[in-house]
C-alpha cells in the first residue's frame, strides 16, 4: 500500500513533465526531453556555484590537512540549503493537500498517508541539498586523497542528509501547522515566520565572504567549537573523511531523529489534516457594501493572494524586500557614497550607469513577484463562478493584471525614488528610472498572464504546484531577470552613443510598446481563450 | 425563455448530446432527468455559458448563448452539483462579490441577503469563511447567492442534495414563486418523486439523446414517472 501511495505521490509531483495540464495528453518525446533538459540546465547552474564554494573552501581547509572540517562546512551549508529549500512547501505538502480526505476515507492508517508526505519532503530535500553537497564530493575527488571507504561513506551521506534535512523541516512544517492552529490571521504569521528565514538566509548570503575568511582564519577553534557544541555535524564530517565510528554515530542519530519526528507528527496527523483551515469570524453584524464589477473582480484577486502563504511568499517577495533594501541603503548613504567614488575614480564612466544600476536593482527584485503568472492556474476548480457570472475574460484579466501592478508598483517606485536619492541622481532621471519601471512591470504582469492563459493547469492538489512547481512561473522569473540584465549591457554598449536618461526613455518606450501589444492580445484573444479554459 | 436548439456537443469521438432540442416557457419548472453520464450536465454547463458546444443554438430570452453571453450571463443562474465556492471568502464576501458583479443595488442586496439567509438561517455564519462550511451550508450559500440578483432562468444541477429536508423544502417553494413571478427554472434531478411533484415538464435523456419530453401528464401518463424512466431506461 504504502508502495502504491508513494508512486502517486510523486506521479502527481512529477505530471506536468510528462502530461500536459490542459489536454491532459502526453506530452510529445521533444516536450518531455526539452523540460528535463531545461530543469537539468538549472541545477547545474546551481551547483556549479556550489562547486566555486567547495573550491573557495577546500582550498583552505583540504591544504591544511582539514578535510573533515571541510566536509562539515558543506554539510552544514547543505542542511541549510535543503532545509531552506523545502522549508516553504513542508506545512501544504504535508497537511494541505487536497486528497485528504479521499485518502483518509480509505483504509489507509493515516500514519500511511503522513510517512508518504513525508517521502516527498525527503525527495525535495534530496535534490536541494544534494546541489550543495555533491559539488563539495566531486570537488575534494578531484583534488584531495580520499579512501574507498572515504566515497562510500559521502555518497551514503547524499541520502542520510536529506533525511537529516527532511527532520528539520518537518518538524518546521508541523510547529507552522500549531501556530496556524492558534492565530486568527494564518496566512501572515506564516508569511512573517517565512520572512524571517529569509531574512537569516540572506544575512548569511550577504556576509558570506567575510564568514569564509573567519572560519579559515580560525579554523583549529572552529572545529573545537563545531565539536563540542555540533558535535552530529562533527560526526558528519568525520564521517566524510572516512571515519566508520563516525559514520555509524550520523546515521544512527539522523534514523533516531527520523523516526522520533514521524512518531510525533503522526500523533498530531490526523487533527491537523482534518480541522477547518479557516479563520472562525463571531456572528455579528453583516458588512454590505455594493461596489463595480471591476473593483469586486480585483477585489476578489486580492482575497486570493492574501489568503496563501505560498502565493505571497513566491510571488510577493520582492514587495518586501524593495522597501527593505530602499532603507537599507538610505541608512548607508555614507558608505554608498565612499564607494561610488572610490570606483570612480578607477572608472570615470559609471556615473553614467548609475541609473541603469537603479533600475536593474529594482527590476530584478521586481522580477521575483510573477504574482499574475500562477493567477489563472490557481481559479482551478472554481473557475465555473466566473463563466457563469456576466463578465467577459477581458475583465478577469484586467483584473489579474491591475493586482500584480497595484501590489508591485509602490514598492517598486518607492525603492527606485529612494535608491535614486541615495545615489544623487537628477529628479528628470529619477522619473526616468519610474517609467522604465512601470513599463518593466507592465510587461512582466502581461507576459505572466499570456503563460497563464496560454499554458493553465486547473488539475492540481496542492496550489504548490502552480504556484512553485510551475514552468510558468519559472519563465516570468527568468524574463524578470533577464530584462534588466539585458538592458544594463546595452547601456553599458552603448554609452559612449547615448545618455543614460535618453537610453532609459528608449527602452521604457520599448517596454511599453510590448506591453501594450501584450495588453491588446490580452484583450482580444487572450479574453476569449480564457473564456473558453 | 429559454430555446435549445439542436444542441450537440461531443468529447473526442463521444457524442455527450445529440441534437438536443428543448423549449422552456416563462413560469414552467422543467424537470431533465436521466441516468448517469446521460449528458445532463453537460447541457444545463453548455446553457450556464460554462462550456462550450459545437452545433445548435441556445436562446436565453432570444439571446443567443453563442452570440452574446454575458446579455445570457445576467438573465440567468446556476448552481452546479458540487459547488466549489471560494474558500478563501466569508459567506458574505462572496455574496457582496456576486451582487456586485450582477451590479445589485446595496439596499436591494442588503434586504435579500438578509431575507434569504435567514429562510436558510445561514445568517450567523455568513462571516465565517466558505472554507469551513459543510457540503449543504454552500449549497445553500450557493442557492441565495443565485436568487441574489433575481435571474429569469435557474439552473440547477441535482440541487437537493446535501439539503436538509426543511431547506430542500424552502428551496421547492422559491422554486415555484419564481414561477409565479414569470420566471423559469431548469434542473436535473435523480430524485423521481420530487421531479413528478414540483415539475410543470419534464424530459428524459438517454445516452445524449432525448428520448421523451413534455408536460407531466403526457410523459408520465396515468403510471408514475419512476415507472416511465425505468421503462425508457431498460
Amino acid at each position: 500500500m504504502l508502495k502504491t501511495l508513494i508512486k502517486k505521490q510523486y506521479q502527481e509531483c512529477f505530471r506536468s513533465y510528462f502530461v500536459n495540464p490542459k489536454t491532459g495528453k502526453r506530452r510529445t518525446k521533444g516536450g518531455i526531453i526539452g523540460m528535463f533538459v531545461f530543469f537539468t540546465a538549472v541545477m547545474l547552474f546551481l551547483a556549479g556555484m556550489f562547486f566555486g564554494l567547495a573550491f573557495l573552501l577546500g582550498d583552505g581547509l583540504i591544504g591544511a590537512g582539514m578535510q573533515w572540517l571541510y566536509f562539515v562546512l558543506m554539510g552544514i551549508l547543505s542542511v541549510l540549503m535543503g532545509a531552506f529549500g523545502s522549508v516553504f512547501n513542508t506545512y501544504a505538502a504535508l497537511y494541505l493537500s487536497k486528497d485528504n480526505e479521499m485518502l483518509l476515507a480509505m483504509p489507509i492508517p493515516p500514519s500511511q498517508i503522513l510517512l508518504t508526505r513525508m517521502s516527498l519532503v525527503y525527495g525535495m530535500s534530496l535534490m536541494y541539498s544534494g546541489i550543495v553537497w555533491i559539488p563539495a564530493l566531486i570537488y575534494a575527488w578531484i583534488f584531495a586523497t580520499v579512501s574507498v571507504q572515504a566515497v562510500v561513506f559521502q555518497v551514503l551521506l547524499i541520502f542520510l542528509i536529506a533525511l537529516f534535512v527532511t527532520v528539520i523541516t518537518c518538524v518546521l512544517g508541523w510547529v507552522v501547522a500549531l501556530i496556524a492552529s492558534r492565530v486568527k490571521n494564518r496566512s501572515f504569521v506564516i508569511v512573517v515566520i517565512s520572512l524571517v528565514l529569509f531574512a537569516g538566509y540572506y544575512y548569511v548570503c550577504l556576509n558570506m565572504m567575510s564568514i569564509l575568511q573567519k572560519l579559515l582564519m580560525n579554523a583549529e577553534a572552529l572545529g573545537e567549537g563545531i565539536r563540542v557544541w555540533a558535535n552530529v555535524f562533527y560526526q558528519l564530517g568525520k564521517a566524510a573523511a572516512g571515519d566508520g565510528k563516525a559514520m555509524l554515530i550520523f546515521s544512527g542519530i539522523t534514523l533516531i531523529l527520523y523516526g522520533i519526528c514521524f512518531f510525533l507528527l503522526s500523533r498530531s496527523f490526523l487533527h491537523i489534516a482534518t480541522r477547518s483551515h479557516s479563520e472562525s469570524k463571531k456572528a455579528g453584524k453583516l458588512s454590505i457594501k455594493s461596489k463595480g464589477a471591476s473593483s469586486a473582480l480585483l477585489t476578489r484577486e486580492l482575497r486570493r493572494f492574501a489568503s496563501s502563504p505560498t502565493y505571497m511568499l513566491n510571488c510577493g517577495l520582492g514587495i518586501v524586500i524593495l522597501p527593505v533594501m530602499a532603507i537599507f541603503a538610505l541608512v548607508k548613504r555614507e558608505v554608498l557614497d565612499a564607494v561610488l567614488t572610490g570606483m570612480g575614480e578607477k572608472l570615470p564612466w559609471i556615473g553614467t550607469l548609475l541609473p541603469m544600476a537603479v533600475v536593474v536593482i529594482v527590476c530584478m527584485c521586481s522580477g521575483l513577484n510573477a504574482v499574475s503568472t500562477p493567477s489563472i492556474s490557481l481559479e482551478g476548480k472554481y473557475l465555473w463562478i466566473l463563466h457563469t457570472l456576466p463578465v467577459s475574460g477581458k475583465m478577469v484579466l484586467r483584473a489579474k493584471l491591475r493586482l500584480h501592478l497595484w501590489l508591485n508598483l509602490p514598492a517598486a517606485l518607492f525603492a527606485a525614488v529612494v535608491l535614486g536619492i541615495c545615489l544623487k541622481l537628477e529628479a528628470v532621471t529619477i522619473l526616468l528610472c519610474c517609467l522604465f519601471i512601470l513599463a518593466f512591470l507592465w510587461l512582466t504582469g502581461a507576459f505572466g498572464l499570456m503563460l497563464g492563459v496560454l499554458r493553465p493547469n486547473f488539475q492540481w492538489t496542492s496550489e504548490a504546484m502552480p504556484i512553485k512547481q510551475s514552468l510558468n512561473v519559472m519563465i516570468s522569473i527568468l524574463l524578470g531577470f533577464a530584462l534588466p540584465i539585458l538592458a544594463a549591457l546595452g547601456c553599458y554598449w552603448t554609452r559612449n552613443l547615448l545618455s543614460a536618461e535618453a537610453y532609459l526613455g528608449f527602452v521604457a518606450l520599448l517596454q511599453a510598446a510590448a506591453a501594450l501589444g501584450l495588453t491588446w492580445w490580452l484583450n482580444t484573444k487572450g479574453g476569449a481563450k480564457f473564456e473558453t479554459l | 425563455m429559454l430555446r435549445i436548439n439542436h444542441f450537440t456537443k461531443t468529447y473526442g469521438d463521444k457524442k455527450a448530446v445529440d441534437d438536443l432540442t428543448l423549449h422552456i416557457q416563462p413560469g414552467e419548472i422543467y424537470g431533465f432527468i436521466g441516468h448517469n453520464g446521460a449528458g445532463k450536465t453537460t447541457t444545463l454547463k453548455s446553457v450556464a455559458g460554462i462550456m462550450q458546444f459545437d452545433s445548435g443554438e441556445i436562446l436565453v430570452d432570444g439571446v443567443s448563448m453563442k452570440a452574446d453571453p454575458l446579455a445570457c450571463k445576467k438573465k440567468i443562474a446556476y448552481i452546479p452539483d458540487n459547488p466549489d465556492l471560494y474558500d478563501f471568502m466569508t459567506g458574505i464576501q462572496y455574496l457582496n462579490f456576486v451582487g456586485d458583479v450582477f451590479a445589485v443595488p446595496a439596499q436591494v442586496r442588503s434586504q435579500r441577503i438578509r431575507e434569504l439567509a435567514e429562510t436558510f438561517e445561514l445568517t450567523g455564519d455568513l462571516n465565517q469563511s466558505i472554507g469551513s462550511y459543510s457540503h449543504g451550508m454552500k449549497q445553500k450559500l450557493a442557492i441565495i447567492s443565485a436568487w441574489l440578483h433575481e435571474p429569469e432562468l435557474i439552473l440547477m444541477d441535482e440541487p437537493f442534495v446535501g439539503l436538509d429536508p426543511k431547506a430542500a423544502h424552502i428551496l421547492k417553494e422559491m422554486m415555484r414563486q419564481v414561477c409565479s413571478r414569470g420566471g423559469a427554472i431548469f434542473f436535473s434531478t435523480h430524485v423521481l418523486e420530487v421531479a413528478e411533484k414540483l415539475c410543470h415538464k419534464v424530459a428524459i435523456i438517454k445516452g445524449g439523446r432525448l428520448i421523451r419530453s413534455g408536460t407531466m401528464e403526457e410523459v408520465k401518463g396515468d403510471t408514475s414517472l419512476e415507472s416511465v424512466f425505468l421503462e425508457l431506461e431498460g
